[in-house]
């Protein structure tokens, strides 16, 4: 009977933890959510809420009309986009012969995507805006999806190159005596086959460039090419002209589609991270 | 097609079962004729390697080269550029009252009290969270796993905002208990404890879920061997959890060191560095010294002192994988 009591009084202590740190760790999130669906009607508020006071998709439908942050929007979809795309052909290609061939100087091209990866994130960055400043090709899409591809690149072909190790060759030596041609293999066989790691690898990819504020600040002068991270960052720092609620409403646009993407795959993607690190 | 995609499935399987089994074929051939047999190979590893070359590694090699001169805008204006050997490093770490110095300083300590915490709570969280027969465990899991699935720019922005003196979400609630305001981000010290603990919030969500998958594949049988040795809950932590956690938990903590001690985000998005430098770390110090003072050597010298403590780490890494795939053998 004590052990059935104690064994009670355990789970209650271990729910009332639980539910304690869930309050607290959800906090911000609840804050974001609030803020964003109140209506206000100075641009911020000295009174302290738990629910909104006036709810209101009000800032949302200024969030969306407003022509900056759909041009921010626009511009960080491209930036995005065009990188993930880039980059992960140019990877799925690399981690293929990786995988599958032995040739003169794989060993260093896989070695020298491991030193990048050793390096800081900003080892390239000082030089690569004196190059850029050289060259004049500031505020170009392209030169910031090259930017951060190659930034994205290694970690790519390691994580794909991982995973074509795992499929078994011989599926390809069977197509091949049927006559097939190694980019049809590569294409009809390998990349269906390997579709979670390709989404995987995206989803990261994707992140970089939609979340990042520092390469985006040093390369973007014109303001036509700002990002959301550029524009909210813009908006947080001035609450004399854009309320808090606008703000937290762009936030939560921002946030929406990587946060569900983070939530549906979390077991996959902390799966590749760690297993990732093991094999070094 | 679809059917063939799966008979090509069911037949992998079976091959790779008998390709276990098949000897190794040895063949001797020249370089040339290996490249030659290869040519389609690089076909497709040349497009991803000129780019990272020219976008990342040549740039990497040029920053290296760049921390030898003086090169600012100054000197860039009036052309005296000149080569200046180590001084760059010497002004760098040269003496403890070295700005730099200071700040690597306080990277290694933003560094490891946030990966103490993060690898203590996650721990504590995931065990909680182990407990069998629990229920609402997904709903648990949801909520502690956002801090992590939400953007950490937005996050970020959103704690700034909660710091702020008068307006801010804390010390509002301060004001309704009657309690005075804290100078969260205006004060030095402060600042950097409240920096810590966004951080904080923001990587424990990682470690409970590597503990998690951890602490789950650990077999009920060793518990319950214990349980008929009479051992105590403690000594079932320590002899068994423990020890079967570290496979996991060690790389992750390392990973875990690396991304705290490159983060740049976070600092820079609350304080900026500041107040008066007060929060600056080394990604956050050599952004401002590049954007403020465009004294491009010096932050192509941090980046080269960065890279070096970051390799040092990564082949401590390596060696402790190494380590612990040697044990997992035994």
């Amino acid at each position: 009977m004590v052990a059935k009591t104690k064994e009670k009084i355990g789970y209650l202590l271990t729910h009332g933890f639980l539910i304690f740190t869930c309050l607290l760790t959800f906090i911000p999130i609840w804050w974001v959510l609030l803020t964003a669906f109140d209506k206000r009607v100075s641009l911020v508020s000295t009174e302290f809420m738990i629910l909104p006071k006036n709810p209101t998709f009000d800032n949302f439908v200024e969030v969306l009309s407003h022509p900056k942050f759909l041009m921010w929007l626009k511009n960080s979809f491209i930036f995005a986009g065009g990188t993930t795309l880039f980059a992960l052909t140019l990877a799925t290609l690399s981690a293929y012969a990786y995988s599958r061939f032995d040739f003169p100087g794989k060993k260093a091209g896989l070695a020298s995507y491991v030193i990048y990866m050793m390096l800081p994130t900003t080892a390239a960055l000082v030089p690569q805006l004196l190059i850029i400043k050289y060259l004049g090709i500031k505020n170009s899409y392209f030169s910031l999806i090259l930017i951060w591809s190659a930034a994205n690149m290694a970690f790519a072909v390691w994580n794909l190159k991982g995973y074509f190790d795992t499929i078994p060759k011989s599926i390809e030596e069977a197509a091949i005596i049927d006559g097939a041609s190694r980019f049809q293999i590569f294409t009809m066989i390998m990349l269906p086959l390997a579709r979670p790691a390709l989404a995987i690898t995206a989803i990261f990819i994707f992140t970089a460039p939609w979340t990042d504020y520092a390469t985006s600040y040093l390369f973007l002068t014109d303001g036509s090419k700002f990002t959301l991270a550029q524009g909210l960052f813009g908006w947080a720092a001035d609450f004399k002209t854009v309320s808090w609620g606008v703000f937290c409403a762009g936030s939560i646009i921002m946030a929406l589609p990587l946060t569900i993407l983070y939530l549906v795959f979390q077991k996959y993607i902390i799966g590749g991270l760690t297993v990732g690190g093991v094999k070094g | 097609m679809k059917k063939w995609r799966e008979e090509v499935k069911s037949l992998s399987i079976k091959i790779l079962h008998e390709e276990k089994q098949m000897p190794p074929l040895l063949e001797k051939t020249s370089l040339i004729q290996r490249i030659k047999k290869n040519k389609v190979a690089y076909f497709y590893v040349l497009p991803a390697l000129v780019v990272v070359f020219t976008v990342s590694l040549f740039p990497i090699a040029y920053g290296i080269g760049l921390s030898f001169f003086n090169l600012n805008l100054y000197t860039m204006g009036s052309g005296r550029v000149k080569f200046v050997g180590l001084k760059n490093y010497v002004k760098a770490l040269g003496s403890l009252d070295a700005e730099f110095f200071a700040v690597l300083m306080r990277t290694f300590i933003w560094t490891v009290v946030n990966v103490f915490f993060h690898v203590v709570l996650g721990l504590i969280i995931a065990l909680a969270l182990n407990r069998p027969k629990l229920k609402w465990k997904g709903i648990y899991r949801t909520f502690i796993i956002l801090p992590w699935a939400v953007p950490q720019f937005v996050t970020a922005l959103v704690w700034k905002m909660m710091y702020h003196e008068q307006f801010g979400f804390f010390n509002q609630f301060l004001k309704l208990l009657g309690l005075p305001p804290v100078q969260w981000l205006t004060n030095g010290k402060i600042a950097f404890i409240a920096v810590i603990i966004v951080n904080i919030w923001l990587g424990f969500p990682f470690m409970t879920m590597v503990a998690t998958g951890a602490l789950q594949s650990i077999s009920r049988e060793y518990y319950e061997a214990a349980d008929m040795d009479g051992a105590s809950p403690w000594q079932k932590f320590r002899y068994i959890t423990l020890p079967l956690l570290k496979p996991a938990m060690l790389p992750a903590a390392i990973l875990g060191t690396i991304w705290t001690f490159t983060n740049f985000n976070v600092i820079y998005m609350i304080t900026g560095g500041g107040p008066a430098k007060a929060t600056e770390i080394v990604s956050t110090y050599q952004f401002n010294v590049l954007t403020r003072q465009n004294a491009y050597s010096m932050a192509a010298t941090y980046s080269v002192i960065v890279s070096i403590i970051l390799i040092i780490i990564t082949l401590i890494n390596m060696k402790v994988t190494k380590a612990l795939h040697a044990e997992e053998v035994d």
